[in-house]
């Protein structure tokens, strides 16, 4: 049985100029200890997917479906029951590490805060506990650490501090949104080799939100990418980067700038912009920006197919024509 | 718990490096000081009329430093013993204010939504009475006492403090770190006290020390309408009541009292403005 379980997810805002569905019947599975990865443009609903799992919408989303943890239902759950899975069922790294963490607090008090809520330990424990945490993510210099203050340290190093807030109180299943976008590059790696590093030692599943293909390749087992709302292709990690189906998938691996490209030749881009939450027709969300379209893209907005474990909700995939 | 310590000793290092806060700081010790202990070391009790020394201005030699008022007691005495009562009860109708302003502010802010427009349409409404006149009623169906005032005072006060608040962590709430709370399981006291007000500690502090001076002009307002502090008890505001009369013929009647009080409140925005600098820790 997966561990978490999203069928049918759809998540609205109520906006002073109407509602406005931000994701639209996601199914999404992930399974004990896996790494999946959820891909998409800003505004394709991925994070909105996530927050919505444990009740983390802005106060005017609304979302329905069906998200089950563990096999129990979540959505609809009391605040109390969420409160009590958020951190040692499901927790979260956000984007901005330097935001996320509480200013006036020490490194330390913050993740004997991140235990305090869920468990009853004393301070020196707490603390210990902390500091090992803060060696695990590979902090150097981790007691003398535990008594900075967040705007005190390196970009990187808020970053592990988060992740290590995170994990204080044991997730099973840890989501990152875009853990690597606020960071230099080189330290984008090393965070990636952190979380490859974790998922190995920690019995922990993970998700990872990114626009970013190439944090998720060889991380994730797993890949969903999500345009519009709507996840359009998600399979094997390997197999949908070697041969994606779905021609915004080949879009995007298409656009990933390589070092050894010819340098004279504009970089590969989708032509037009996604539609915005409130524009999206009654047709396939991608046919305006595809090369492929054709008549029933307009009619019908396609859903999830294909055989075996690689799926993409298109009319025309690209492996139909290669037999 | 070991955070709001960490919290407030580092302040604390850091205040100790500005000059005119810690200047303030000893001043305003030696006036609390001097308010406790100076008046029973001096040899002039505060309501005892002499008749021989009436309207006398400063004289070291007499021992009224501070010369006398027009009943002959002495003014030093009697500063010293106004300050005490108006600092009492500034500092505790301030705490009062603080108090309830801060938790229903903070409360509100957090919650939003309807529980929000609820408990601020009630700020506003006790906002709409003339608050003059609910504390006039308040010691007219009480007795009059230093310790109503200072609750009456406070109860006016909080209104403000809980709309500053309010504002404040309606702010603060779309920050990240207080989703990042949420997010792992924090529940709404934690997330109320121990990652929302103490960023919100600047601000009340400094408008709490703002808040004193107010406090103390308040009381000689009520004092000098005859509903506050009554003789022959000394409170800031009727001794520079006093003085205000007899300014033209006898300024020193008026100066010591008022001298006094302008230190008073010059010191607390000193420490106030000192106190932000210091709990803001990435201002260096």
């Amino acid at each position: 049985m997966a561990l978490l379980e999203i069928r049918a997810l759809s998540v609205g805002f109520e906006t002073p100029a109407g509602r406005v569905t931000a994701v639209s019947g996601v199914d999404l599975e992930i399974g004990v200890g896996e790494c999946v990865a959820v891909v998409g443009e800003s505004g394709s609903g991925k994070s909105q997917t996530l927050l919505a799992c444990t009740g983390l919408l802005a106060m005017n989303g609304h979302a329905t479906g069906s998200v089950r943890f563990d096999g129990r239902e979540l959505l609809g759950l009391r605040e109390r029951e969420l409160q009590r899975l958020r951190g040692p069922g499901i927790g979260y790294v956000f984007q901005d590490a330097l935001g996320s963490l509480t200013p006036h607090l020490r490194v330390g008090e913050q993740l004997v805060e991140a235990l305090r809520s869920h468990r009853d330990t004393d301070g020196a424990t707490a603390l210990a506990e902390a500091r090992r945490m803060l060696e695990r993510v590979h902090v150097p210099d981790a007691a003398a650490r535990l008594r900075q203050y967040p705007h005190e340290l390196s970009g990187g190093t808020r970053q592990r501090v988060a992740i290590a807030a995170a994990l204080m109180p044991q997730p099973r299943l840890l989501i990152a949104d875009e853990p690597t976008t606020a960071l230099d590059v080189t330290v984008q790696a090393q965070v990636v080799e952190l979380f490859r590093e974790l998922r190995r030692e920690l019995d922990m599943a993970l998700v990872i939100v990114t626009h970013d293909l190439g944090v998720v390749a060889g991380l994730a087992e797993r890949v969903a990418v999500m345009y519009a709302g709507r996840v359009v292709e998600q399979g094997p990690a390997i197999a949908v980067f070697a041969a994606p189906a779905h021609p915004y998938t080949a879009g995007l691996l298409a656009a990933l700038p390589r070092l050894d490209d010819d340098t004279s030749v504009p970089m590969r881009t989708i032509p037009g912009v996604p539609p915005r939450p409130g524009e999206r027709s009654g047709g396939c969300a991608f046919a305006p920006r595809c090369g492929r379209r054709a008549g029933d893209c307009d009619e019908q907005p396609p859903e999830l197919s294909g055989s075996g474990p690689q799926r993409a909700a298109c009319h025309h995939p690209l492996r139909a024509e290669a037999p | 718990m070991s955070g709001a310590r960490g919290l407030w000793r580092d302040a604390l290092r850091r205040l100790r490096r500005n000059r005119a806060a810690v200047a303030s700081l000893l001043l305003l010790a030696l006036l609390v000081l001097l308010a406790v202990a100076g008046p029973s070391a001096s040899r002039y009790p505060p309501d005892e009329l002499d008749w021989a020394m009436m309207g006398v201005p400063p004289d070291p030699a007499s021992g009224h430093w501070l010369g006398t008022d027009r009943l002959g007691r002495d003014l030093f005495v009697r500063t010293l013993h106004g300050a005490r009562l108006s600092l009492a009860i500034a500092l505790l109708a301030t705490l009062v204010s603080l108090t309830i302003g801060v938790t229903w502010g903070a409360v509100a802010g957090y919650a939003g939504g309807r529980l929000d427009a609820l408990m601020m349409r009630f700020v506003d409404v006790l906002y709409a009475l003339p608050s003059i006149f609910f504390v006039i009623i308040l010691t007219v169906v009480f007795d009059r006492s230093p310790a109503l005032l200072f609750f009456a005072i406070g109860a006016i006060g909080w209104l403000t403090m809980a709309r500053v608040v309010r504002g404040q962590a309606m702010s603060l709430m779309h920050r990240d770190f207080i989703e990042a709370a949420v997010a792992a399981g924090a529940g709404p006291a934690r997330v109320i006290f121990r990652h929302l007000v103490p960023n919100l500690l600047g601000t009340v502090v400094v408008y709490a020390t703002l808040m004193i001076p107010q406090m103390i002009l308040i009381e000689s307002f009520l004092s000098f309408l005859g509903i506050g502090i009554q003789e022959p008890l000394a409170s800031l505001g009727n001794l520079v009541a006093d003085g205000a009369a007899e300014m033209e013929t006898a300024p020193w009647i008026l100066l010591a009292p008022a001298g006094c009080l302008v230190t008073i409140v010059f010191c607390f925005n000193f420490i106030g403005d000192g106190l932000r600098d210091a709990l803001d820790p990435r201002e260096r």
